[in-house]
């Protein structure tokens, strides 16, 4: 991938100030996120802290209340979801899939938006990337294992060429061999230049981040270098679940 | 006779299979009943009766009008309501009172426009002599009007399961989220998918003359009636579905109409009744809900 000298000089994308919730409720307070170009960045917080909804709000599936997102340089607040998605961003949700389409309709809808030639061209590149798909292309997505359901919504989300991967826990609902394998497939598109953005608890993709951001009630509690995390005292207790007395990080 | 009363049965539940195929296009993609389905039937039927009285042009003929002006009708509806609907606090209920509030405006507006009178299409259109179906005879226009059921059948199923619109629409059926974070225009492919469900209506009313008695203002309801317990015996949700659906209904409706002729307006409340309390989820059941 190749980054023009803006695109070198500014992060990818630039969130300020997000205000967000549902109805009366209020859930994200003055949310500050960036990432840069080839950055994977992921995103902790306990259940509730509102990963879910920072990263609906990105993608325009939550409305914002007040802030603003640059992507590339271009204001995304005023951008319906697919526009969105169609400036480079793709987003894999919690289910990630259609279960009413086979695994070949998903793929190809991934790349709905795409000439029909670069479709078919970028499907079999994916296919050889996740050769499982291969044999069961005609097999309704509904019908796969939760692991094989998971490679597909990569697969799907990949097929757009995004520059930014945003991803709601990827490893939920997966057994540890498959979270290895999301893993392993993550690194080698972060390899290849992908800018990712990942929600998770599990610690396991930490691995993957060049940063951390620990989002809490709404907030975030920390953004800096993995190193630092793992460095700091207090959040090393409450999120590496190493803990000295039993009631250690509570608050 | 039975076998007469089946064909006659299979013919007319192709027919209903069309009347109620809109319906359940739009509630697959919008999770809407369109209450106001039966009047856009209604419509359908002033137009091609209107092209035949003052131009004389069959009905068959009359389908292209039909398909254009209501795709336009359902794209232009659907972009003037929905997307203000859907930011409000209450989409369901408001919809609800909303396509309640357009049946009736429609209904009043036709009888202003029409007037209060019957009309009808002769079925001599398509020729005095009847079809001969297995050793059975049938008149022309129950025919002619099976073959255009099958063929807007087909249709939609080219639509939805060999296109790229197609893909994507069902793909908003599955979930308008997931489909936006996809790239989709869901806007887009809802306004057709509503288009193609009122232009289904318009084309299966350019036939009501034949197959549902004449035309009048008022029609509109009871249709809507019909075309709902269609789709809950068929599958709620699933185009396709509609068709083993209208093919219960028509078989039940001839049998009804030969065996017992004075109950067979009660048929489509009988089966509702019937297919909630033995199968709720439609005779395609729970896993085809999504198409
Ligand atoms: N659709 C909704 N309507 C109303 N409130 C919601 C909705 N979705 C989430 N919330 C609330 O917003 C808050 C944040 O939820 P969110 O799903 O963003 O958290 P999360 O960090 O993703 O949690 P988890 O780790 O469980 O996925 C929670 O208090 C939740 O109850
Ligand atoms: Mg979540």
């Amino acid at each position: 991938m190749s980054f023009s000298a803006a695109e070198r000089a500014s992060p990818l994308l630039r969130a300020s100030g997000l205000v967000a919730g549902y109805g009366p409720l209020q859930v994200l307070w003055d949310v500050d996120l960036e990432i840069g170009n080839a950055e994977c960045v992921i995103l902790l917080g306990p259940n509730g802290a509102g990963k879910t909804t920072l990263l609906k709000a990105l993608l325009g599936l939550v409305a914002l209340w007040r802030g603003r997102i640059e992507f590339r340089g271009q204001r995304l607040e005023g951008q319906r979801t697919d526009q969105r998605v169609r400036q480079g961003i793709a987003y894999m949700s919690e289910v990630g899939v259609f279960p009413n389409l086979s695994i070949e309709e998903n793929l190809k809808l991934g790349g709905y938006y795409l000439p029909r030639r670069e479709v078919q061209r970028r499907a079999q590149e994916l296919y050889v990337m996740f050769p499982d798909l291969v044999q069961r292309r005609g097999v309704l997505a509904g019908s796969l294992s939760g692991g094989q359901r998971k490679m597909l919504s990569l697969a799907k989300a990949f097929m757009s060429g995004p520059r930014l991967l945003v991803m709601d826990e990827p490893s939920a609902g997966l057994s540890p061999r498959y979270v290895k394998e999301v893993i392993a497939t993550l690194r080698q598109l972060h390899g290849a230049g992908l800018a990712m953005l990942i929600a998770e608890q599990n610690l396991g993709f930490l691995e993957l981040a060049g940063r951390a951001c620990i989002l809490e009630g709404g907030r975030i509690r920390f953004a800096g270098d993995r190193t630092a995390l793992e460095q700091d005292d207090i959040l090393r207790r409450s999120y590496f679940g190493l803990q000295e007395t039993p009631d250690a990080g509570r608050d | 006779m039975i076998a007469y009363t089946l064909l006659a049965g299979l013919l007319f539940g192709l027919y209903f299979s069309l009347v109620a195929l809109g319906l359940n296009l739009v509630f697959g993609v919008m999770r809407l009943i369109n209450l106001a389905h039966g009047d856009f039937l209604m419509l359908g039927a002033f137009l091609a009766y209107g092209l035949y009285s003052s131009a004389g042009v069959n009905p068959v003929y009359a389908i292209p009008a039909e398909i254009v002006a209501f795709v336009l009708v359902g794209v232009a509806l659907y972009y003037a309501v929905v997307p203000r609907l859907l930011s409000s606090r209450d989409p369901e209920m408001l919809s609800f009172i909303l396509l309640f509030g357009l049946s009736q405006i429609i209904e009043a507006l036709a009888v202003i426009a029409f007037g209060n009178s019957q009309r009808a299409i002769p079925a001599t259109v398509f020729g005095i002599r009847p079809v001969s179906l297995f050793g059975q005879t049938f008149p022309a226009a129950w025919v002619v009007s099976a073959v255009v059921s099958a063929a807007a059948i087909l249709a939609v199923y080219f639509y939805l399961y060999r296109s790229r619109l197609g893909h994507a629409t069902r793909a908003v059926m599955a979930s308008r989220d997931e489909a936006a974070s996809t790239g989709i225009n869901v806007h887009r492919v809802s306004a057709i998918a509503l288009g193609a469900g009122l232009a289904l209506a318009a084309v299966a009313g350019a036939f009501s003359p034949f197959m549902l008695g004449s035309i009048e203002p008022d029609m509109g309801i009871g249709i809507t009636t019909v075309s709902f317990a269609v789709i809950v015996i068929g599958s709620l949700g699933n185009p396709l579905g509609t068709v083993l659906g209208g093919l219960v209904y028509g078989l039940g409706l001839m049998l009804m109409e030969t065996y017992f002729p004075s109950w067979a307006d009660l048929l489509p409340y009988v089966l509702l009744i019937l297919i909630l309390l033995i199968r709720p989820s439609g005779l395609l059941g729970k896993r085809v809900r999504l198409a």
